[in-house]
């Protein structure tokens, strides 16, 4: 293996995991949208369980 | 602590050894990346779960406890998969560190290190904008999707815009729910955002902008000694002309034409080495005096970054202040309240005591049956009233008891948030300090004496300063002393032309080259006007005390 060929490899094996975190992010991030939803969702049949509708 | 212990955070990214770069520090710098990478997760794990806490308060306790669990799932399933993601790094890195050494491989050049260096730790695309601020910021600011909050102000209702548009790209499926949410909601999300983009995407950009002042710096104090090493070289080669001319003058005398002539060739070959390196030498005092200002440019950069963060902060920071300050009034207020009402109370006790003793006491006064009967009921009677005054008293202290409790427990979100919101600046002011790195002084080019032989060097001190004069002449051969190699030389003969020498001031004389059409220039013409501003400042240096 050469010096480049090393480098690049490195650099490769670098973007595999920066790409592997990012996708997690994003997850992380539709998890919020959901558990957010989520929240919304039970505040408002709570509001409609009160108001007996 | 050590001196390890003692060095900046940039500077133990690529240390002492970055100009003879290795994979050693490459290797290094791209393990503290990721450590960096997973660190920056471990704050957006933490950073969104005190909003989502505080806007489930509301509901019944089971359906917090499905929403922490959901929480608590997320939390792991992000830190889980980013530890994966490391030991499959881990792994597949030794396996790379194995096969390079077993081979014998020839080094790099130490810019295409540097470079590839730089492009993995991502300081070229974090230089100056973060993503994450620019994602969050540019999408706010587009305020394409926006709602109305109204916020009393001194008893008028002020209508404000807030941007509800998500601050990130979301799926079809995520787009429909995040459109599903209340404005409230919506809000709270995007708040949690900009928390990110200050606490993760602050110490991104700072530890950048730290990292290019540490590094220019450094390389500013590289060309200021390869400067010093031309003036130990241009010292030794006058201190040999000198000698050369002092032994030709002793033996001219004796040496037919043709050996004069070859010592004399000698001489000039000498001369011209020297003049040679004069010029380098300016030419490197060019180069100081931009890298000079490339690295006090950065210093403003990062001045300017830090004090966005601390703007940024100070407006997450002011409405938990503003609560404070108020609860903190309505606190003072109700133990000023309290305080009173205890007075009021003792004072109640003291003259109730005191009246039940008098009563006690009365049939020992002497009085009659019914003096004393009379007495006896004005005294129970007024015993009574102070009782009622009493309970009163006391039933009015337990609920301002009560009302210093619910107050106390309601500073402690702001107090928690403005707490959160200080530590944040610390760490971003630990992040961004430059405390630690030593500024390399710019150093003031020294005026060399030049043997009385050779050609007048441009350092040479013989400006002759006047005060209504300036010396035209001078400036123009030390311009030339720096123009050889870029055909930027002034011809004198072209310089009077039309110009009324003697009265020139040398912002004049700046004025007239800068406008001179330089027709041999070698420079690049979208280069030529940095390069004669470069040249006139390396010339004010010399010529410091004309105006």
């Amino acid at each position: 293996m050469t010096e480049e060929q090393s480098k690049i490899e490195l650099e490769k094996i670098y973007q595999e995991f920066t790409a592997k975190v990012e996708e997690a992010k994003k997850n992380y991030h539709q998890k919020i949208d959901e558990i957010l939803a989520k929240i919304d969702e039970m505040k408002i049949a709570q509001v409609k369980k009160n108001l007996n509708i | 602590m050590t001196d390890q212990e003692k060095k900046p955070l940039v500077e133990s990214e690529l240390d002492e050894k970055h100009l003879e770069f290795n994979f050693n520090d490459l290797d290094q710098a791209v393990e503290q990346a990721i450590d960096k990478k997973k660190e920056e997760v471990g704050l957006l794990a933490k950073v969104d779960w005190p909003e989502i806490m505080k806007s489930i308060a509301g509901l019944e306790q089971g359906q917090s406890a499905v929403i922490e669990k959901d929480v608590e799932d997320a939390q792991n399933q992000l830190l889980g998969t980013v530890t994966e993601a490391e030991e499959v790094f881990e792994s597949k890195h030794q396996e790379i560190i194995n096969e390079r050494e077993t081979k014998d491989i020839e080094p790099l050049s130490v810019e295409s290190k540097l470079s590839q260096a730089e492009e993995v730790l991502g300081e070229k695309s974090v230089r100056g904008e973060s993503p994450i601020a620019n994602s969050v910021e540019s999408e706010i600011l587009s305020g394409q999707d926006t709602s109305v909050e109204v916020e009393k102000t001194g008893g008028s209702e002020v209508q404000k815009e807030i941007s509800t548009e998500p601050p990130v790209e979301l799926s079809s499926k995520n787009k429909s729910l995040y459109e599903r949410l209340s404005d409230k909601a919506k809000t709270v999300a995007i708040e949690a955002f900009k928390t990110v983009d200050i606490s993760v995407g602050g110490r991104i950009r700072l530890s950048a902008g730290k990292y290019l002042y540490w590094w220019h710096n450094k390389k500013l104090d590289k060309l200021q000694k390869e400067g010093d090493d031309f003036d130990r070289q241009i010292g030794d080669l006058s201190e040999k002309l000198k000698k050369f001319d002092n032994a030709i003058s002793q033996v001219e005398s004796e040496l037919n034409p043709k050996e004069l002539e070859k010592i004399k060739e000698d001489r000039e070959k000498l001369a011209s080495r020297l003049t040679g390196l004069e010029t380098q030498k300016t030419d490197q005092e060019i180069l100081i005096s931009e890298q000079a200002k490339k690295r006090d440019g950065l210093k403003g950069d990062l001045d300017e970054i830090f004090k966005e963060y601390h703007n940024k902060i100070a407006k997450k920071q002011e409405p938990y202040q503003e609560q404070l300050n108020q609860l903190n009034e309505t606190l003072s207020s109700l133990e000023a309240d309290k305080i009173g009402y205890e007075s009021n109370l003792a004072e109640f006790e003291a003259r109730k005591a005191k009246l039940v003793g008098q009563l006690e006491n009365l049939t020992n006064l002497g009085l009659s049956k019914r003096d004393i009967k009379a007495t006896s009921k004005v005294l129970k009677s007024t015993i009574i009233q102070i009782n009622k005054e009493i309970k009163k008293g006391e039933l009015e202290v337990s609920k301002l008891s009560k009302g210093i409790a619910k107050i106390t427990k309601q500073q402690e979100v702001p107090t928690a948030k403005v707490k959160n919101w200080k530590e944040t600046m610390a760490v971003l002011s630990e992040w961004g300090s430059i405390d630690q790195i030593e500024e390399v002084p710019i150093k003031t080019p020294e005026i060399r004496p030049t043997p009385e032989t050779s050609t007048p060097g441009f350092y040479e001190n013989n400006v002759e300063i006047s005060a209504d004069k300036f010396p035209i002449n001078g400036y123009i051969t030390r311009w030339n002393l720096i123009s050889q190699s870029d055909g930027l030389a002034i011809k004198l003969e072209d310089f009077k032309k039309n110009q009324s020498i003697s009265e020139l001031t040398l912002k004049q004389v700046e004025s007239i080259i800068s406008k001179m059409p330089f027709s041999q220039s070698r420079v690049p013409r979208y280069q030529l006007k940095n390069r004669l501003q470069n040249k006139m400042d390396t010339m004010r240096i010399i010529f410091k005390n004309y105006k």
